[in-house]
């Protein structure tokens, strides 16, 4: 539903471009308050020819179906708070069928990344990366990386991310993490970075040469982009571990969290330890869950990212119980954390006992249902729960960013 | 390199008539640097003044514009480079900033009326200025301030309304 058009009444005493000027100044935040002021403001902001000029916020989820569910799409999109985004078209209907099963991999600043296959004939052809924008339609699918077992991996164990962010270039990054694993206590080795570059269409090869060195440097939970850097965390020893998209090196910063003893990713899963990186109003945000020992999951923020010792300091504590209620027969609870809201102190939380999806308000501490979703896939916790991310915020960036090939 | 300063006159739309030097307005406004450029066969080596008109700038207006204009482009000429620290306070970011913040300390006509003249005359400096001071007064506002502060009759109905105010929530 599109709103807006020429019968609307003014807003500001002046030309609509310069209020488009006005306007395009304001954060996301005043522009949502701006929206509820008047029917005109609202159609205004709303309106097709204007919204691409201006800041956007979150507006919904995309989320993983369980396997089965194709046709037409395995992925499901949440709208928040209730319908979807306008104009942007959350099934990616625009993806030729050369694009076959889709994976949607990750989701950065109105991109997202995906791993297609053409699996209607047999043998199939390789899969490949595609980044597309459902807000323009536009996509366009990458050149093979000299590594291709990021590709080859099941969704779950998936490392590759996206890095776009459109306030500083129109170029995006993809970043595939090349693992190896090591046979004395089953942890895989991040071994190289390989990362795709817009601008230069060729992916670049990164080895890490520090890895005897770093032995920190595991892949065990999620990744984010954020200013600049891909961040990942080790939740085996509550590490971030980020890199630059020239990889000038690789940085460990340590969360402060008595993790407990473990020995394995398989002791991890069975305590049910987790860790979730993201970021949120500006911050990188970084959650330690210390399985089922702990009553609460801790948030830590990322003190100054420009600083040159990074430090972790604990933001806040938020009490298991009271969101999930009490422990679960197996004696944990049956959560996820599905996003950050970008612009408000605002986390989200898939419950899988009670099916819900619901948003907490870190800064007044209460908790609200927002709908039922029964259609989301059930990741057990295995020996690599890399469980990259199972919900992915989206944000619509209304301005065409990508340069479409022509299709095949 | 001429040794006097020229100058040109601008009149506004309400007649009234203004001196500024023509090397100041044509660094400032690129409009007024075209009409100028336009005039200047005709005038090449006459001692006569030009006078343009500013159809669409009132008096009122065009003088705090060409306060500004005098303000920022004329030190930038003396000293020889731009943003130079001639008018600087002791913490201030930019030497002009406190000029700056009290030029768009004005009544919401005025400041509007500003936008309008600083874009007809393709002043950017002063665009983005007084633009970013019509945003300023949006920002951290709640949406009462907004509706008092421009006027505006909230039209919704008290379902569209409910309606609304949910879509949005995270922003209060």
């Amino acid at each position: 539903m599109e709103e807006g058009g020429s019968h609307r009444a003014a807003v500001l005493p002046l030309p609509d471009e310069l209020v488009v000027e006005i306007l395009s100044r304001l954060p996301a935040k005043s522009l949502c308050l701006c929206k509820c002021v008047s029917r005109a403001w609202r159609a205004f902001i709303s309106d097709p020819d204007h919204r691409g000029r201006f800041a956007q916020t979150l507006s919904g989820l995309f989320f993983s179906r369980p396997s089965g569910h194709r046709p037409p799409w395995p992925r499901g999109f949440v709208g928040l708070p209730t319908s979807p985004p306008p104009g942007v078209d959350t099934a990616l209907s625009f993806l030729p069928p050369t694009c076959g099963d889709m994976d949607l991999l990750d989701s950065c600043n109105g991109l997202l990344l995906l791993r297609c296959q053409d699996t209607r004939e047999r043998p199939s052809p390789p899969p490949f990366y595609v980044v597309c924008n459902p807000a323009t339609g536009e996509w366009v699918a990458l050149p093979q990386p000299r590594d291709t077992q990021g590709l080859y991996g099941s969704p779950d164990t998936c490392s590759a991310a996206l890095g776009f962010d459109p306030a500083v270039s129109a170029n995006f990054h993809v970043f595939q993490l090349v693992q190896e694993c090591y046979f004395y206590n089953d942890l895989f080795f991040v071994v190289a970075v390989e990362i795709y570059s817009s601008e230069t269409g060729r992916w670049v090869f990164k080895e890490n040469d520090d890895l005897w060195v770093h032995w920190d440097i595991h892949f065990f939970g999620q990744m984010t982009f954020f200013s600049g850097f891909l961040h990942f965390c080790n939740d085996f020893n509550a590490a971030v571990i980020s890199v630059d998209t020239q990889v000038q090196g690789w940085r460990i910063s340590h969360v402060p969290h008595n993790v407990g003893i473990s020995f394995s990713m398989r002791q991890n899963a069975s305590y049910g330890r987790s860790s979730t990186i993201s970021h949120s109003q500006g911050h990188l945000l970084y959650v330690y869950d210390n399985g089922w020992q702990d009553h609460d999951l801790s948030i830590y923020v990322l003190e100054d990212q420009d600083s040159e010792e990074w430090t972790w300091i604990l933001k806040q504590s938020i009490d298991k119980p009271d969101l999930f209620g009490p422990r679960g027969a197996q004696g944990g609870w049956d959560y996820c954390i599905a996003a950050f809201h970008p612009n408000a102190n605002l986390v989200f939380f898939y419950d899988w006992k009670q099916k819900t999806l619901m948003v907490y308000d870190m800064e007044h501490k209460d908790v609200h249902v927002i709908c039922t979703l029964g259609e989301v896939v059930k990741i057990e916790l295995d020996l690599r729960c890399n469980v990259h991310r199972l919900f992915l915020p989206y944000v619509p960036l209304y301005t065409r960013a990508l340069t479409s090939p022509s299709v095949n | 390199m001429a040794s006097e300063k020229k100058v040109v006159f601008l009149r506004s739309s309400d007649g009234e008539a203004f001196e500024v030097s023509e090397e100041v307005i044509s660094a400032a406004s690129v409009t007024i640097k075209g009409m100028i450029d336009e005039e200047s066969p005709s005038r090449a080596d006459t001692a006569a003044t030009t006078t343009l008109a500013i159809p669409n700038v009132t008096a009122a207006t065009l003088s705090r514009v060409l306060h500004y204009v005098n303000k920022h482009f004329d030190a930038a000429a003396v000293v020889g480079r731009p943003d130079d620290y001639i008018f600087c306070a002791p913490g201030d970011e930019h030497p002009l900033a406190r000029f700056d913040d009290d030029f768009v300390d004005v009544d919401n006509d005025t400041l509007i009326d500003l936008v309008h003249a600083a874009e007809y005359l393709h002043i950017k400096k002063l665009f983005d200025l007084t633009c970013k001071a019509v945003a300023d007064k949006l920002k951290g506002r709640t949406i009462d301030q907004i509706r008092e502060t421009f006027g505006i009759v909230n039209d919704y109905t008290v379902e569209e309304e409910v309606e609304v105010y949910r879509e949005n929530s995270w922003a209060f």
